[in-house]
């Protein structure tokens, strides 16, 4: 194991994310590597500063209460789901109108594939935009 | 026979469980505790509003992840918009050391400050997150080595600046994560 190889283990090692087997051949390089050693003393003390100054901030203690009222005042209405669950029906009932309607009327029965691929398209655009509808409004 | 918890009760369940996390990942990508428990508040809010779209088609944590980093991104944005305008009088906010705080610490810091973005989150998150790949990585959305590979790189960095006895940089940039106390 070279010496730049080491240097991840030294760091993972001072996160303590090493199996004992690999912190033994850390410890038997850096027994006689000066370099390494100076690597990893530096590792460890700056360890042991970020963990002091990059401490864990804490929430205040009423956020859970806060954030139930304000989800309690929110104003009932058409939310933009309830909408989609709509568009879902128009989508359907439409599409199923349109196939009826076609079928009924086109004189060529040569187009009723083009029609019905057309038909498809629009109704797999309609579905994706839904979804993507769904995404943006996260 | 048990009953089924009500939306309301089903949803203070899962504020109950995320909201530490949301708030650390807001904090790292806000760098400011009053802003960041403000977005955490708008993540719980909008994931009320979404929670009847859930679909389950990924975890749980993943969804409130991915709605968390988007919020606190927009609020991110909205805020250089903000800072790219003419600021008002006595609008600018002083930032106060926190009490206590070791010179070698507010170093630290502020060298970190100075990290590449992307090495600066994973580094705060890690130890925000006690140590931990697994949360990191599920936060910012990234594979496990990626997370590594970053904060390898940021402690490599850092240990450069500290070994050439750069000096941090003095005023808004030193303290950056000090606003109303010391998160950082």
């Amino acid at each position: 194991m070279d010496c730049e190889q080491l240097h991840d283990l030294i760091l993972e090692a001072c996160e303590g994310a090493v199996s004992p087997e690999a912190r033994r051949r850390m410890e038997s390089h850096l027994a006689g590597c000066t370099d390494c050693r100076a690597f990893f003393a530096a590792q460890r003390d700056l360890d042991a500063r970020l963990s002091r100054a990059i401490a864990p901030p804490q929430l205040s203690p009423h956020f859970k209460r806060r954030v139930l009222a304000a989800i309690e005042s929110q104003p009932e209405g058409l939310r933009l789901g309830d909408f989609l669950e709509v568009l879902d029906w128009i989508g359907c009932a439409g599409l199923a109108l349109a196939a009826v309607f076609l079928l009924e009327r086109t004189p060529n029965p040569a187009l009723y594939t083009f029609w019905a691929v057309l038909a498809g398209g629009v109704g797999f655009g309609l579905w994706e935009s839904r979804d993507l509808l769904r995404t943006l409004s996260l | 026979m048990v009953d089924e918890p009500s939306p309301v009760e089903a949803f203070e369940r899962i504020v109950e469980e995320y909201q530490g996390r949301v708030f650390r990942l807001a904090c790292s990508i806000l760098r400011n505790e009053a802003a960041a428990e403000d977005a955490a508040q708008e993540v719980f809010i909008r994931l009320w509003k979404a929670l009847p779209q859930f679909r389950g088609e990924s975890s749980l944590s993943t969804w409130i992840y991915a709605i968390s980093r988007n919020t606190c991104l927009t609020r991110l944005k909205r805020e250089r918009i903000r800072e790219t305008l003419p600021l008002e009088e006595g609008k600018v906010a002083s930032i106060p050391s926190p009490q206590g705080d070791p010179v070698g610490e507010q170093e630290i810091r502020a060298l970190v400050e100075r990290l590449p973005e992307k090495y600066r989150q994973v580094l705060v998150l890690f130890y925000f997150e006690e140590r931990s790949y697994e949360q990191v990585a599920e936060a910012l959305a990234l594979p496990m080595g990626t997370v590594k590979t970053y904060l390898h790189r940021a402690k490599k960095e850092l240990a450069s600046l500290l070994a050439a006895n750069v000096p941090a940089k003095q005023g808004k940039e030193s303290v950056p994560w000090i606003v109303n106390n010391s998160m950082i």
